[in-house]
């Protein structure tokens, strides 16, 4: 079974707890800028919005497809998409391609990386305070995301009836 | 950077005068100081040398400071220290603000930030790793602290910078203006804004991609992760932070970098902008001044969050001008229009007349010391001033504070208000703890005091795998003992004595004119007494208060005796 990291921006305070998680634990320095996933965060009068992003799992993986020397390959117990860095040819094909952002060239190596979900026990979703980064198996997902529509549909019919 | 485990390893220095930047190694100053405020009171009492140093002017040095865990996965690591020569009081001044800025000020390599002189126009800093500029800043001055980072944004073009600035408050140098960061929480006690508004320096940004090197990774994090699950069963958000008082407004919780306790809130009204909260200021606005409308209340915070000045002082101010005005000792005539307790409307006019040094709030612009001296007829009764025109302890730090945490630290029956027997010693250790965290990089609220599973052994235990020595916690102890003494010593070269150490006099004649306890009072020689006590636990001279030349050399602060000889302070 496939798994997947999903992300609740509403709850995430940006706290960035998980950037910290990963860089050390993968390059062994506190080091933001070398994490696998990042926290955007946008300001709006003085209100701050942040949302983690990192690799979704995509069904058809562009940075799989656009790699030109098959360094992505899926791997690990739930199939992430992992890159073979000596097959890395540090082209960046894969970070244009992916649609979130979740593909970088490490600042370091030159390598392409993307979250590996630490062997299928992802640091982030064990850290993270707030619940905003949860692991799930992908069928699970859709069925959370649709009870969070029905939610808000209920919500509509409620101010509509007052 | 090997070998210079979590440090960035360098001090950015910065004469605005001269428009000169340069840099030195942390290493110089950290094995006696080790970091944070420890290193930022060293370069204070270095820079602003001399008692006849104006705060606001060129000479006094305004550092910025992080420590050795600042940005690193120990949690609390986001706060950035600052440190100064107070313009309100002209002792020490030390305050810090949350968010991300001290994190990537180091990630950007600097340990701190240094700023001397004064420009000759206004004038913001970017930092950009190893690119450092002084640019003009005519297009941002005037703006507000909300303004301000969006325009800075804009005009580098760059979304990723982190940020604190002054807002008109500052410009202004109204004497209790802030040093306001990136979620509104701000340097807020002693006036570390106006000593940045004189030296024209609207804002510093930083944008810094560089990582902290960690001596042994796995250790390091198996100890931050153990600390951090801790910290979340303990739920911090019931010890520290604010409860909402209208859940339907509240949007979210607001937070540090590497911080699971969300003390911050941001709100949304209709009635108002929107804005954030920060926990303290309920405590000094909403209970000084009786305001009990929660969108009034609301307003005024954000219009202290823009002009960007003190909460604490500003309720301080207001509330001693309402008391004046109920004795009638001033009237409309001086205000401009009336004051009554609790009437919000004339509170937000009287804080934007201040912000702006508008008539009468150019005079009360000047901090409480001040203002009771231009306006006499007896106002000074009414200030609640210790020494040096402050309500509150030099650094900001009042143990006063803590007065609810007291029971646990000292038992029930010495945390009772008029129980003297324990208190000094109470003091010393509450200053220790807070003090300690503020040398090591790490958020004050972060402490044993607060119930958090945050003692000195583990953050002696995160910094010695953290920095590959053992430091034991009390090494760490000793660190703190050092700071303390250089904070004494700098306010005893400023003046301070023993007789500056006292409380406002109400305290020994009216303490309570209501509540459970009405009629008890200060007594001066119990006080006296418990000055003793702190006076002998500290290592100071019982007449003067002075740290004695023993003291200093035993912590090997040789130096600084002489230095206090020299300017006969003993």
């Amino acid at each position: 079974m496939r798994y997947i990291i999903s992300i609740e921006s509403k709850t995430c305070t940006g706290c960035r707890i998980c950037e910290i998680v990963c860089s050390l634990s993968h390059t062994g320095a506190c080091w933001p800028e070398r994490a696998r996933l990042r926290v955007v965060s946008e300001e709006t009068d003085g209100r701050i919005d942040s949302v983690p992003v990192l690799c979704m799992q995509c069904e058809v993986p562009a940075c799989r497809l656009a790699c030109p020397t098959g360094a992505t390959f899926e791997g690990g117990p739930a199939g992430a998409l992992l890159v073979a860095a000596e097959k890395c040819i540090g082209c960046s094909a894969c970070v244009w391609a992916c649609p979130f952002g979740a593909s970088e060239l490490d600042l370091v190596t030159g390598v392409a990386h993307r979250c590996d979900q630490c062997d299928g026990d992802p640091l982030c979703v064990k850290h993270c305070p707030t619940g905003s980064l949860r692991y799930v198996p992908e069928d699970q997902l859709t069925i959370a995301e649709q009870r969070r529509k029905l939610e808000a549909f209920i919500n509509i019919q409620r101010m509509i009836r007052g | 950077m090997k070998g210079d485990y979590l440090y960035a390893g360098k001090i950015l220095w910065v004469d605005l005068t001269q428009r000169k930047v340069w840099t030195t190694p942390t290493a110089a100053y950290a094995g006696k100081f080790l970091g944070g405020k420890g290193i930022g009171v060293r370069i204070v009492w270095e820079k602003s040398s001399l008692p006849s140093i104006d705060p606001l002017g060129p000479d006094n040095a305004l550092s910025f400071n992080t420590g050795p865990l600042t940005g690193t996965m120990m949690p609390g690591s986001g706060p950035c220290n600052v440190s100064s020569k107070s313009p309100l009081t002209g002792l020490l001044s030390v305050s810090s603000f949350g968010g991300s800025f001290a994190p990537e000020l180091k990630y950007a390599g600097y340990d701190h930030l240094v700023i001397t002189g004064q420009a000759k126009e206004p004038v913001y800093m970017a930092i950009d790793n190893g690119n450092v500029t002084i640019r003009s800043a005519a297009d941002i001055w005037g703006l507000d602290t909300y303004e301000t980072p969006k325009a800075l944004r804009k005009e580098l073009k760059d979304e990723e910078i982190k940020w604190a600035c002054i807002g008109p408050a500052g410009e202004k140098v109204i004497r209790f203006a802030t040093i306001i960061g990136e979620l509104r929480d701000s340097a807020g006690q002693t006036g570390l804004g106006a000593v940045m508004g004189s030296k024209k320096l609207k804002a510093v940004t930083v944008h810094g991609t560089g990582g902290l090197h960690v001596a042994r990774p796995e250790r390091f994090y198996e100890v931050c992760a153990r600390t951090l699950e801790a910290l979340k069963m303990s739920n911090p958000d019931k010890t520290i932070s604010i409860q909402s008082y209208r859940r339907d407004e509240e949007r979210q919780k607001t937070t540090c970098f590497s911080c699971p306790t969300r003390c911050g809130e941001e709100y949304e009204t209709s009635a108002i902008r929107d804005g954030a909260i920060y926990y303290k200021w309920y405590a000094e606005m909403a209970n000084k001044i009786g305001v009990r409308d929660m969108t009034i209340w609301r307003e005024l915070a954000l219009s202290i969050n823009k002009y960007g000045y003190d909460a604490a002082s500003l309720g301080d101010i207001t509330a001693w001008v309402t008391e004046l005005f109920e004795q009638g000792i001033i009237d409309e005539k001086d205000v401009g229009f009336p004051l009554a307790r609790g009437n919000s409307e004339a509170y937000l006019r009287l804080a934007k007349t201040i912000a702006r040094r508008e008539g009468f709030g150019d005079i009360l612009a000047e901090g409480l010391m001040r203002a009771a001296r231009s306006i006499g007829r007896g106002s000074e009764k009414y200030t609640m001033l210790t020494y040096a025109g402050d309500s509150k302890e030099v650094t900001g730090r009042s143990a006063q504070f803590y007065g609810h945490f007291a029971e646990e630290i000292a038992g029930i029956q010495l945390a009772f208000p008029v129980e003297d027997a324990g208190k000094a010693k109470m003091i010393a250790e509450a200053e220790d703890a807070i003090g300690r965290t503020e040398i090591i990089g790490s958020c004050k609220w972060h402490t044993e005091l607060n119930g958090l599973p945050l003692t000195s052994d583990v953050h002696a235990e995160v910094l010695s795998v953290g920095l590959g020595k053992e430091i034991t916690a009390n090494e760490l102890s000793v660190y703190q003992q050092r700071v303390r003494q250089l904070e004494r010593a700098f306010n005893c070269r400023e003046g301070l004595r023993r007789e500056h150490d006292t409380l406002p006099a109400q305290y020994f004649t009216d303490l309570a004119p209501d509540g459970h306890l009405v009629g008890i009072t200060m007594d001066r020689s119990t006080f006296e007494v418990m000055k003793d006590r702190y006076y002998t636990l500290r290592g100071w001279d019982l007449t003067t208060g002075v740290p004695t030349r023993a003291t200093l050399e035993s912590l090997d602060l040789k130096d600084v005796a002489d230095d206090l000889e020299k300017g006969n302070v003993n």
